[in-house]
Protein backbone atom coordinates (compact mmCIF):
# COMPACT_ATOMS: atom_id res chain seq x y z
CA UNK A 1 0.00 0.00 0.00
CA UNK A 2 1.10 3.82 -0.90
CA UNK A 3 1.96 6.10 1.87
CA UNK A 4 2.36 8.56 -0.33
CA UNK A 5 1.48 10.07 -3.77
CA UNK A 6 1.47 12.94 -6.12
CA UNK A 7 -0.81 15.00 -8.87
CA UNK A 8 -0.02 17.27 -10.58
CA UNK A 9 -0.68 20.57 -10.14
CA UNK A 10 -3.65 21.54 -12.20
CA UNK A 11 -4.83 24.71 -10.54
CA UNK A 12 -3.86 28.21 -10.72
CA UNK A 13 -2.28 29.91 -8.10
CA UNK A 14 -5.07 32.17 -6.29
CA UNK A 15 -7.99 29.31 -7.57
CA UNK A 16 -9.28 28.94 -4.22
CA UNK A 17 -12.51 27.65 -5.00
CA UNK A 18 -10.81 24.77 -7.53
CA UNK A 19 -7.93 23.79 -4.54
CA UNK A 20 -10.45 23.51 -1.62
CA UNK A 21 -12.69 21.15 -4.00
CA UNK A 22 -9.61 18.88 -5.00
CA UNK A 23 -8.24 18.89 -1.59
CA UNK A 24 -11.43 17.66 0.28
CA UNK A 25 -12.24 15.34 -2.49
CA UNK A 26 -8.25 13.87 -2.09
CA UNK A 27 -9.22 13.65 1.85
CA UNK A 28 -12.13 11.60 1.16
CA UNK A 29 -10.47 9.10 -0.63
CA UNK A 30 -8.04 8.72 2.38
CA UNK A 31 -5.56 11.36 0.97
CA UNK A 32 -4.53 14.94 3.49
CA UNK A 33 -1.79 17.57 1.66
CA UNK A 34 1.59 17.13 2.49
CA UNK A 35 3.60 19.54 0.39
CA UNK A 36 2.22 21.69 -2.31
CA UNK A 37 4.52 22.80 -5.12
CA UNK A 38 4.87 24.44 -8.76
CA UNK A 39 4.44 21.10 -11.00
CA UNK A 40 2.28 18.47 -8.57
CA UNK A 41 1.15 18.25 -5.19
CA UNK A 42 2.60 16.01 -2.39
CA UNK A 43 -0.42 13.71 -0.52
CA UNK A 44 0.00 10.99 2.04
CA UNK A 45 -2.45 8.48 3.14
CA UNK A 46 -5.06 8.86 5.79
CA UNK A 47 -8.18 7.81 7.17
CA UNK A 48 -10.97 8.19 4.18
CA UNK A 49 -12.88 10.88 5.63
CA UNK A 50 -14.43 14.83 4.67
CA UNK A 51 -12.29 17.36 6.05
CA UNK A 52 -12.83 21.31 5.68
CA UNK A 53 -10.48 22.57 3.85
CA UNK A 54 -9.95 26.46 3.35
CA UNK A 55 -7.28 28.32 1.60
CA UNK A 56 -5.85 31.79 2.42
CA UNK A 57 -3.60 34.04 1.47
CA UNK A 58 -0.98 36.28 3.72
CA UNK A 59 0.63 39.20 1.60
CA UNK A 60 4.32 38.96 3.30
CA UNK A 61 4.20 35.25 3.54
CA UNK A 62 6.97 34.11 1.02
CA UNK A 63 8.88 30.92 0.32
CA UNK A 64 12.35 32.85 0.81
CA UNK A 65 11.38 33.86 4.35
CA UNK A 66 13.70 31.95 7.05
CA UNK A 67 10.20 30.97 8.68
CA UNK A 68 6.87 31.73 9.50
CA UNK A 69 6.29 35.45 9.68
CA UNK A 70 4.13 37.44 12.20
CA UNK A 71 0.91 37.66 10.08
CA UNK A 72 1.04 33.88 9.32
CA UNK A 73 1.67 33.04 13.25
CA UNK A 74 -1.40 35.62 13.79
CA UNK A 75 -3.28 33.14 11.46
CA UNK A 76 -2.04 30.26 12.90
CA UNK A 77 -2.72 31.10 16.41
CA UNK A 78 -6.47 32.91 15.31
CA UNK A 79 -7.25 29.64 13.27
CA UNK A 80 -6.06 26.69 15.98
CA UNK A 81 -8.30 28.63 18.33
CA UNK A 82 -11.02 28.29 15.72
CA UNK A 83 -10.57 24.14 15.35
CA UNK A 84 -8.26 24.86 11.57
CA UNK A 85 -4.65 22.94 11.94
CA UNK A 86 -2.29 24.39 9.21
CA UNK A 87 -1.04 21.55 7.42
CA UNK A 88 0.88 22.70 4.60
CA UNK A 89 1.95 26.71 3.38
CA UNK A 90 3.54 27.12 -0.17
CA UNK A 91 4.81 31.00 -0.45
CA UNK A 92 1.29 33.42 0.36
CA UNK A 93 -0.58 29.97 0.09
CA UNK A 94 -1.96 28.79 3.56
CA UNK A 95 -4.03 25.55 3.57
CA UNK A 96 -5.93 24.61 6.89
CA UNK A 97 -7.83 21.37 7.66
CA UNK A 98 -10.61 20.91 10.35
CA UNK A 99 -11.74 17.77 11.20
CA UNK A 100 -14.88 18.88 13.07
CA UNK A 101 -18.13 18.04 11.16
CA UNK A 102 -19.65 22.19 11.11
CA UNK A 103 -16.25 24.23 11.68
CA UNK A 104 -17.06 27.95 12.21
CA UNK A 105 -15.60 29.28 8.31
CA UNK A 106 -12.28 31.19 8.64
CA UNK A 107 -13.55 33.71 6.10
CA UNK A 108 -17.31 35.56 7.50
CA UNK A 109 -16.52 38.82 5.42
CA UNK A 110 -16.39 39.27 1.67
CA UNK A 111 -15.09 42.66 1.61
CA UNK A 112 -12.58 41.96 4.03
CA UNK A 113 -11.56 38.40 1.83
CA UNK A 114 -11.71 40.83 -1.29
CA UNK A 115 -8.89 43.25 0.30
CA UNK A 116 -6.93 40.26 1.65
CA UNK A 117 -6.80 38.20 -1.91
CA UNK A 118 -6.25 41.63 -3.49
CA UNK A 119 -3.09 42.78 -1.41
CA UNK A 120 -1.62 39.23 -1.85
CA UNK A 121 -2.12 39.29 -5.38
CA UNK A 122 -0.41 43.01 -5.75
CA UNK A 123 2.42 41.95 -3.79
CA UNK A 124 2.59 37.93 -5.72
CA UNK A 125 1.37 36.93 -8.77
CA UNK A 126 0.65 40.82 -9.90
CA UNK A 127 4.32 41.34 -9.99
CA UNK A 128 5.29 38.41 -11.83
CA UNK A 129 3.05 39.35 -14.20
CA UNK A 130 4.96 42.66 -14.68
CA UNK A 131 8.43 40.81 -14.85
CA UNK A 132 7.18 38.51 -17.63
CA UNK A 133 5.00 41.55 -19.48
CA UNK A 134 8.71 43.74 -19.30
CA UNK A 135 10.37 40.98 -20.05
CA UNK A 136 7.94 39.73 -23.59
CA UNK A 137 8.10 43.64 -24.73
CA UNK A 138 12.15 43.66 -24.21
CA UNK A 139 11.84 40.46 -26.28
CA UNK A 140 9.94 41.20 -28.74
CA UNK A 141 11.54 45.32 -29.53
CA UNK A 142 14.66 43.13 -29.65
CA UNK A 143 13.48 40.86 -32.30
CA UNK A 144 11.63 43.64 -34.13
CA UNK A 145 14.65 45.80 -34.09
CA UNK A 146 16.90 42.84 -35.33
CA UNK A 147 14.16 41.82 -38.14
CA UNK A 148 14.76 45.70 -39.12
CA UNK A 149 18.40 45.45 -39.74
CA UNK A 150 18.83 42.14 -41.17
CA UNK A 151 15.55 40.18 -41.93
CA UNK A 152 16.95 37.44 -43.35
CA UNK A 153 19.19 36.91 -40.62
CA UNK A 154 15.61 36.48 -37.91
CA UNK A 155 13.57 35.05 -41.44
CA UNK A 156 15.61 31.98 -41.70
CA UNK A 157 16.56 31.11 -38.23
CA UNK A 158 13.88 29.54 -36.77
CA UNK A 159 15.34 30.29 -33.04
CA UNK A 160 14.81 33.82 -33.70
CA UNK A 161 11.42 33.22 -35.57
CA UNK A 162 9.54 31.77 -33.28
CA UNK A 163 10.75 34.41 -30.14
CA UNK A 164 8.17 36.52 -32.08
CA UNK A 165 5.02 34.28 -31.69
CA UNK A 166 6.69 33.64 -28.17
CA UNK A 167 7.10 37.02 -26.67
CA UNK A 168 3.80 37.80 -28.42
CA UNK A 169 2.11 34.99 -26.34
CA UNK A 170 4.12 36.47 -23.39
CA UNK A 171 2.71 39.63 -23.64
CA UNK A 172 -0.51 38.49 -24.06
CA UNK A 173 -0.70 36.26 -20.89
CA UNK A 174 0.60 39.46 -18.70
CA UNK A 175 -1.94 41.24 -20.00
CA UNK A 176 -5.07 38.85 -19.38
CA UNK A 177 -3.32 38.57 -16.15
CA UNK A 178 -2.68 42.32 -15.10
CA UNK A 179 -6.30 43.30 -16.64
CA UNK A 180 -8.28 40.42 -15.14
CA UNK A 181 -6.75 41.38 -12.12
CA UNK A 182 -8.10 44.79 -12.14
CA UNK A 183 -11.36 43.71 -13.44
CA UNK A 184 -11.46 40.92 -10.94
CA UNK A 185 -11.29 43.42 -8.17
CA UNK A 186 -14.00 45.65 -9.71
CA UNK A 187 -16.20 43.41 -9.34
CA UNK A 188 -15.39 41.95 -6.28
CA UNK A 189 -15.58 44.62 -4.17
CA UNK A 190 -19.47 45.50 -5.73
CA UNK A 191 -20.20 41.95 -4.97
CA UNK A 192 -18.85 42.03 -1.64
CA UNK A 193 -21.36 45.01 -0.88
CA UNK A 194 -24.09 42.29 -1.91
CA UNK A 195 -22.15 39.94 0.77
CA UNK A 196 -21.17 37.69 -1.72
CA UNK A 197 -17.31 36.77 -2.41
CA UNK A 198 -16.51 36.79 -6.27
CA UNK A 199 -13.77 34.11 -6.72
CA UNK A 200 -10.62 35.45 -8.57
CA UNK A 201 -11.22 35.07 -12.42
CA UNK A 202 -8.75 32.18 -13.62
CA UNK A 203 -9.82 32.33 -17.53
CA UNK A 204 -9.29 28.57 -17.84
CA UNK A 205 -9.77 28.35 -21.49
CA UNK A 206 -7.77 31.64 -22.30
CA UNK A 207 -4.64 29.97 -20.23
CA UNK A 208 -5.50 26.40 -22.15
CA UNK A 209 -5.36 28.06 -25.57
CA UNK A 210 -2.80 30.57 -24.22
CA UNK A 211 -0.70 26.89 -22.64
CA UNK A 212 -1.39 24.78 -26.27
CA UNK A 213 0.03 27.82 -28.41
CA UNK A 214 3.12 28.10 -26.14
CA UNK A 215 3.75 24.12 -26.65
CA UNK A 216 3.18 24.75 -30.27
CA UNK A 217 5.72 27.51 -30.60
CA UNK A 218 7.94 25.18 -28.30
CA UNK A 219 7.44 22.91 -30.58
CA UNK A 220 8.30 25.05 -34.14
CA UNK A 221 11.60 26.46 -32.07
CA UNK A 222 12.66 23.25 -32.10
CA UNK A 223 11.86 22.08 -35.35
CA UNK A 224 14.14 25.03 -35.83
CA UNK A 225 17.11 23.04 -34.25
CA UNK A 226 16.77 20.34 -36.55
CA UNK A 227 19.95 18.49 -37.07
CA UNK A 228 20.70 20.44 -34.53
CA UNK A 229 20.09 18.00 -31.33
CA UNK A 230 23.49 18.70 -29.43
CA UNK A 231 22.92 22.20 -29.28
CA UNK A 232 19.21 21.33 -27.88
CA UNK A 233 20.68 19.18 -25.19
CA UNK A 234 23.66 21.79 -24.33
CA UNK A 235 20.92 24.13 -23.75
CA UNK A 236 18.87 22.17 -22.02
CA UNK A 237 21.10 20.63 -19.48
CA UNK A 238 22.40 23.79 -17.88
CA UNK A 239 18.39 25.32 -17.88
CA UNK A 240 17.13 22.25 -15.97
CA UNK A 241 20.45 22.21 -13.53
CA UNK A 242 20.33 26.33 -12.96
CA UNK A 243 16.29 25.45 -11.69
CA UNK A 244 17.43 22.51 -9.67
CA UNK A 245 20.71 24.64 -7.77
CA UNK A 246 18.28 27.43 -7.54
CA UNK A 247 15.07 26.18 -5.75
CA UNK A 248 17.68 24.14 -3.73
CA UNK A 249 20.11 26.93 -2.98
CA UNK A 250 16.81 28.81 -1.60
CA UNK A 251 15.64 25.66 0.54
CA UNK A 252 19.18 25.59 2.11
CA UNK A 253 19.50 29.42 2.68
CA UNK A 254 15.66 29.51 4.31
CA UNK A 255 16.97 26.67 6.65
CA UNK A 256 20.35 28.37 7.39
CA UNK A 257 17.98 31.27 8.89
CA UNK A 258 19.18 33.79 5.83
CA UNK A 259 16.44 36.81 5.96
CA UNK A 260 14.41 37.03 3.04
CA UNK A 261 16.37 39.82 1.66
CA UNK A 262 19.56 38.04 1.66
CA UNK A 263 17.90 34.55 0.94
CA UNK A 264 16.98 36.60 -2.94
CA UNK A 265 19.90 38.09 -3.24
CA UNK A 266 21.89 35.26 -3.14
CA UNK A 267 19.15 32.82 -5.19
CA UNK A 268 18.98 35.63 -7.89
CA UNK A 269 22.65 35.85 -7.53
CA UNK A 270 23.17 32.45 -8.34
CA UNK A 271 20.59 31.96 -11.08
CA UNK A 272 22.30 34.93 -12.91
CA UNK A 273 25.76 33.07 -12.34
CA UNK A 274 24.49 29.91 -13.17
CA UNK A 275 22.85 31.47 -16.71
CA UNK A 276 26.09 33.29 -17.68
CA UNK A 277 27.74 29.89 -17.38
CA UNK A 278 24.83 28.24 -19.35
CA UNK A 279 25.28 30.90 -21.96
CA UNK A 280 29.24 30.41 -21.71
CA UNK A 281 29.14 26.38 -22.09
CA UNK A 282 27.04 27.22 -24.95
CA UNK A 283 28.43 29.62 -26.73
CA UNK A 284 31.87 27.34 -26.35
CA UNK A 285 30.17 24.40 -27.39
CA UNK A 286 28.46 26.46 -30.68
CA UNK A 287 32.66 27.31 -31.45
CA UNK A 288 34.15 24.06 -30.35
CA UNK A 289 31.56 21.68 -31.94
CA UNK A 290 30.48 23.90 -35.12
CA UNK A 291 27.00 22.46 -33.75
CA UNK A 292 25.02 25.57 -35.25
CA UNK A 293 27.00 25.25 -38.57
CA UNK A 294 24.89 23.19 -41.59
CA UNK A 295 28.46 21.33 -42.12
CA UNK A 296 30.84 19.54 -40.23
CA UNK A 297 34.54 19.87 -40.85
CA UNK A 298 36.38 16.84 -42.39
CA UNK A 299 39.81 17.99 -40.72
CA UNK A 300 42.20 20.60 -40.40
CA UNK A 301 45.47 22.65 -42.35
CA UNK A 302 47.74 25.11 -41.44
CA UNK A 303 48.02 28.56 -43.16
CA UNK A 304 49.40 31.79 -42.00
CA UNK A 305 50.95 29.79 -39.05
CA UNK A 306 47.16 29.25 -37.37
CA UNK A 307 45.14 25.95 -37.76
CA UNK A 308 42.01 25.98 -40.23
CA UNK A 309 39.15 23.79 -40.75
CA UNK A 310 39.03 22.15 -44.01
CA UNK A 311 35.74 21.07 -45.21
CA UNK A 312 34.20 18.88 -48.27
CA UNK A 313 30.83 19.76 -48.64
CA UNK A 314 28.64 19.84 -51.81
CA UNK A 315 28.70 23.50 -53.80
CA UNK A 316 26.21 23.75 -57.07
CA UNK A 317 28.55 25.78 -58.45
CA UNK A 318 32.69 25.56 -58.13
CA UNK A 319 35.50 27.43 -59.60
CA UNK A 320 36.77 24.38 -61.32
CA UNK A 321 33.86 24.44 -63.80
CA UNK A 322 35.08 28.50 -65.16
CA UNK A 323 38.56 27.21 -65.87
CA UNK A 324 41.27 25.20 -65.43
CA UNK A 325 42.92 25.30 -61.66
CA UNK A 326 46.60 24.92 -60.76
CA UNK A 327 47.00 21.77 -58.84
CA UNK A 328 46.19 22.02 -55.08
CA UNK A 329 43.52 20.41 -52.31
CA UNK A 330 40.10 22.92 -52.04
CA UNK A 331 37.90 23.14 -48.92
CA UNK A 332 34.34 23.59 -50.09
CA UNK A 333 32.18 24.85 -47.22
CA UNK A 334 28.40 25.19 -47.36
CA UNK A 335 27.33 26.90 -44.01
CA UNK A 336 23.37 28.89 -43.14
CA UNK A 337 20.11 28.14 -42.03
CA UNK A 338 16.53 27.71 -43.38
CA UNK A 339 12.56 27.94 -42.37
CA UNK A 340 9.88 27.25 -43.85
CA UNK A 341 9.85 31.33 -44.35
CA UNK A 342 13.70 32.15 -45.69
CA UNK A 343 16.83 29.90 -45.85
CA UNK A 344 20.38 31.37 -46.58
CA UNK A 345 23.22 29.28 -47.26
CA UNK A 346 26.93 30.79 -47.86
CA UNK A 347 29.18 28.56 -50.26
CA UNK A 348 32.67 29.30 -50.03
CA UNK A 349 35.75 27.12 -51.58
CA UNK A 350 38.78 28.24 -51.19
CA UNK A 351 42.99 26.61 -51.72
CA UNK A 352 44.58 25.31 -48.94
CA UNK A 353 48.08 26.57 -50.12
CA UNK A 354 48.96 29.99 -49.68
CA UNK A 355 50.14 30.79 -52.60
CA UNK A 356 47.03 29.98 -54.80
CA UNK A 357 45.15 32.73 -52.91
CA UNK A 358 43.99 34.55 -55.48
CA UNK A 359 41.78 31.56 -56.73
CA UNK A 360 38.53 32.14 -54.20
CA UNK A 361 34.76 32.07 -54.99
CA UNK A 362 32.06 32.78 -52.56
CA UNK A 363 28.36 33.24 -52.78
CA UNK A 364 25.41 33.10 -50.76
CA UNK A 365 21.99 31.41 -51.95
CA UNK A 366 18.87 33.39 -50.40
CA UNK A 367 15.46 31.70 -51.28
CA UNK A 368 12.88 33.40 -49.89
CA UNK A 369 9.34 31.09 -49.87
CA UNK A 370 6.60 33.71 -48.80
CA UNK A 371 6.19 35.86 -51.77
CA UNK A 372 5.27 38.40 -49.43
CA UNK A 373 8.42 39.55 -47.99
CA UNK A 374 10.67 39.38 -51.32
CA UNK A 375 10.72 42.65 -51.51
CA UNK A 376 11.76 43.17 -48.04
CA UNK A 377 15.13 40.39 -47.63
CA UNK A 378 15.89 41.74 -51.21
CA UNK A 379 16.10 45.48 -50.02
CA UNK A 380 17.50 44.14 -46.80
CA UNK A 381 20.24 42.78 -49.51
CA UNK A 382 20.93 45.27 -51.41
CA UNK A 383 20.92 48.14 -48.38
CA UNK A 384 23.60 46.25 -46.86
CA UNK A 385 26.04 48.07 -48.88
CA UNK A 386 25.73 52.21 -48.29
CA UNK A 387 27.68 54.78 -49.33
CA UNK A 388 29.37 56.79 -46.65
CA UNK A 389 27.55 60.14 -45.98
CA UNK A 390 28.15 63.32 -44.16
CA UNK A 391 26.07 66.49 -44.00
CA UNK A 392 24.69 65.46 -46.79
CA UNK A 393 28.25 65.36 -48.84
CA UNK A 394 29.25 61.82 -50.49
CA UNK A 395 32.68 60.76 -48.56
CA UNK A 396 32.89 57.22 -49.80
CA UNK A 397 30.52 55.86 -53.03
CA UNK A 398 29.93 52.22 -51.96
CA UNK A 399 26.66 51.01 -53.19
CA UNK A 400 24.92 48.22 -55.55
CA UNK A 401 24.09 50.09 -59.27
CA UNK A 402 21.17 47.96 -61.19
CA UNK A 403 22.89 46.50 -64.50
CA UNK A 404 21.96 44.55 -67.23
CA UNK A 405 19.84 41.35 -65.78
CA UNK A 406 19.23 39.90 -69.03
CA UNK A 407 23.47 39.36 -69.42
CA UNK A 408 23.14 37.39 -66.12
CA UNK A 409 19.67 35.12 -67.08
CA UNK A 410 18.44 36.68 -64.53
CA UNK A 411 15.08 39.05 -63.75
CA UNK A 412 17.16 41.82 -62.03
CA UNK A 413 20.89 42.11 -61.41
CA UNK A 414 23.01 44.78 -59.83
CA UNK A 415 26.20 45.45 -59.33
CA UNK A 416 28.71 46.71 -56.42
CA UNK A 417 30.14 49.89 -57.19
CA UNK A 418 32.97 50.88 -54.69
CA UNK A 419 34.44 54.47 -55.08
CA UNK A 420 35.41 54.72 -59.06
CA UNK A 421 35.45 51.49 -59.44
CA UNK A 422 33.09 48.67 -60.31
CA UNK A 423 33.89 45.16 -57.82
CA UNK A 424 33.04 41.82 -58.77
CA UNK A 425 30.35 41.48 -56.56
CA UNK A 426 26.73 40.49 -57.66
CA UNK A 427 23.27 40.93 -56.29
CA UNK A 428 21.30 38.25 -59.07
CA UNK A 429 17.39 37.57 -58.79
CA UNK A 430 16.70 34.08 -59.91
CA UNK A 431 12.55 33.76 -59.31
CA UNK A 432 12.56 33.54 -55.83
CA UNK A 433 15.72 32.93 -55.43
CA UNK A 434 18.78 36.13 -54.38
CA UNK A 435 22.33 35.53 -55.02
CA UNK A 436 25.12 37.24 -54.03
CA UNK A 437 28.12 36.56 -55.82
CA UNK A 438 31.65 37.73 -55.17
CA UNK A 439 34.12 36.91 -58.20
CA UNK A 440 37.87 37.39 -58.32
CA UNK A 441 37.58 38.26 -61.96
CA UNK A 442 35.35 39.85 -64.05
CA UNK A 443 32.86 36.56 -65.93
CA UNK A 444 32.56 35.90 -69.33
CA UNK A 445 29.53 35.88 -71.14
CA UNK A 446 29.91 32.16 -71.23
CA UNK A 447 30.84 32.09 -67.09
CA UNK A 448 27.61 33.90 -66.73
CA UNK A 449 25.44 31.43 -68.86
CA UNK A 450 27.04 28.82 -66.50
CA UNK A 451 26.25 30.66 -63.24
CA UNK A 452 22.70 31.51 -64.18
CA UNK A 453 22.09 27.46 -64.96
CA UNK A 454 23.98 26.14 -61.39
CA UNK A 455 22.07 28.75 -59.33
CA UNK A 456 19.02 29.33 -60.41
CA UNK A 457 16.19 27.47 -58.66
CA UNK B 1 -20.42 51.68 -7.17
CA UNK B 2 -17.68 49.94 -5.10
CA UNK B 3 -17.16 50.73 -1.10
CA UNK B 4 -14.22 53.02 -0.53
CA UNK B 5 -11.71 51.62 1.90
CA UNK B 6 -13.22 51.81 5.54
CA UNK B 7 -15.86 54.89 4.47
CA UNK B 8 -18.45 52.53 5.79
CA UNK B 9 -17.99 49.15 7.95
CA UNK B 10 -19.26 45.83 7.44
CA UNK B 11 -20.60 44.01 10.81
CA UNK B 12 -17.14 42.54 11.38
CA UNK B 13 -15.33 45.26 11.30
CA UNK B 14 -17.49 47.83 13.04
CA UNK B 15 -18.11 44.73 15.76
CA UNK B 16 -14.24 44.37 16.15
CA UNK B 17 -13.43 48.00 16.61
CA UNK B 18 -16.12 48.47 19.28
CA UNK B 19 -14.36 45.17 21.07
CA UNK B 20 -11.39 46.92 21.07
CA UNK B 21 -12.26 49.71 22.70
CA UNK B 22 -10.50 47.54 25.72
CA UNK B 23 -7.36 45.99 24.97
CA UNK B 24 -8.07 42.47 24.06
CA UNK B 25 -5.48 39.90 21.76
CA UNK B 26 -7.08 38.09 18.81
CA UNK B 27 -8.85 34.80 20.65
CA UNK B 28 -10.53 37.44 22.88
CA UNK B 29 -11.88 39.02 19.86
CA UNK B 30 -13.08 35.79 18.47
CA UNK B 31 -15.09 34.75 21.77
CA UNK B 32 -16.34 38.38 22.63
CA UNK B 33 -18.25 39.27 18.76
CA UNK B 34 -20.20 36.27 18.91
CA UNK B 35 -20.95 36.70 22.86
CA UNK B 36 -22.28 40.29 22.51
CA UNK B 37 -24.26 39.83 19.52
CA UNK B 38 -26.10 37.10 20.71
CA UNK B 39 -24.67 34.63 18.40
CA UNK B 40 -25.82 36.98 15.75
CA UNK B 41 -22.54 38.24 14.17
CA UNK B 42 -19.47 35.75 14.40
CA UNK B 43 -15.91 36.36 13.03
CA UNK B 44 -14.20 33.63 11.52
CA UNK B 45 -10.46 33.35 12.20
CA UNK B 46 -8.95 34.10 8.61
CA UNK B 47 -11.42 37.48 8.37
CA UNK B 48 -9.88 38.13 11.78
CA UNK B 49 -6.43 37.75 11.09
CA UNK B 50 -7.23 39.95 7.69
CA UNK B 51 -8.89 42.99 9.61
CA UNK B 52 -6.42 43.13 12.53
CA UNK B 53 -3.72 43.32 9.40
CA UNK B 54 -5.59 46.12 7.47
CA UNK B 55 -6.77 48.05 10.59
CA UNK B 56 -2.99 47.94 11.97
CA UNK B 57 -1.85 49.33 8.10
CA UNK B 58 -4.49 51.66 8.19
CA UNK B 59 -3.57 53.28 11.90
CA UNK B 60 -6.93 52.31 13.06
CA UNK B 61 -5.73 50.26 15.86
CA UNK B 62 -2.15 49.33 17.50
CA UNK B 63 -0.18 46.77 19.11
CA UNK B 64 0.16 46.76 22.67
CA UNK B 65 1.39 43.57 24.29
CA UNK B 66 3.15 40.99 22.62
CA UNK B 67 3.42 37.56 24.59
CA UNK B 68 5.36 35.08 22.50
CA UNK B 69 2.84 34.78 19.83
CA UNK B 70 -0.46 36.15 21.65
CA UNK B 71 -0.72 39.96 20.71
CA UNK B 72 -3.04 42.80 22.50
CA UNK B 73 -4.61 45.24 20.48
CA UNK B 74 -6.48 48.52 20.68
CA UNK B 75 -8.60 51.12 19.08
CA UNK B 76 -6.93 54.26 17.72
CA UNK B 77 -8.10 57.95 17.54
CA UNK B 78 -8.79 57.11 13.99
CA UNK B 79 -10.29 53.80 14.28
CA UNK B 80 -12.88 55.51 17.42
CA UNK B 81 -13.28 58.23 14.51
CA UNK B 82 -14.86 55.89 11.87
CA UNK B 83 -16.40 53.99 14.43
CA UNK B 84 -18.28 56.57 15.82
CA UNK B 85 -19.11 57.85 12.10
CA UNK B 86 -20.37 54.22 11.28
CA UNK B 87 -22.69 54.43 14.13
CA UNK B 88 -23.68 58.54 13.61
CA UNK B 89 -24.73 56.95 9.81
CA UNK B 90 -26.62 53.48 11.43
CA UNK B 91 -28.54 55.87 13.68
CA UNK B 92 -29.28 58.30 11.21
CA UNK B 93 -30.68 55.14 9.03
CA UNK B 94 -32.73 54.00 11.79
CA UNK B 95 -34.11 57.58 12.45
CA UNK B 96 -34.99 57.57 8.78
CA UNK B 97 -36.70 54.83 9.32
CA UNK B 98 -38.40 55.53 12.13
CA UNK B 99 -39.67 58.97 10.82
CA UNK B 100 -40.98 57.55 7.66
CA UNK B 101 -42.77 54.78 9.02
CA UNK B 102 -43.98 56.52 12.72
CA UNK B 103 -42.63 52.93 14.10
CA UNK B 104 -40.90 53.55 17.89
Amino acid sequence: MRESCRKPAVFAFYDRAKIVQTLERMSEQGWVLEKPGAFYWKYRQAEPKHRHVSVLYVSDASEFNPGPTRSQELLEELGTADGWTLVASWGQMQIYYSEESDPAPMETDPATQVEAVHRAMAKGGIQGAWLHLADGVLMEALILWQLCRDPVMVLSQGFMLWLLPDGLLMILSALIDLVGWRLWYRKAVAAAERGVYLEVWNFRAVSWILSTASVLVLGLTLLGFAGRIGLLVIALIPVLLTHVLVSRLMDFCRKRGYSKRANLAVTLGAAVACTLLAIGIMAFAVIHFHVLEASKPVGTYQKYGREWDVYQDDLPLRLEDFEVLPETDWSLEKRGRGTFLVSSYDYLQWPLSEQKDLFELRYTMTDVKLPALYDLCRNSILQSQQDEVQHGEVLLVNHYEPINAADWGAEAAWQLRWDDSMLEKYVLCYGNRIVELDLVDAPTAQQRQLIAERLKP
Amino acid sequence: MAREKFKTLTEQMFYVLLCLREERCGIDILAWVPEVTDQRVTVGSGTLYNLLEQFLEEDMIRETKVEGRKRSYLITEKGQEMLRREYDRLHAQAEDYRRLTGER
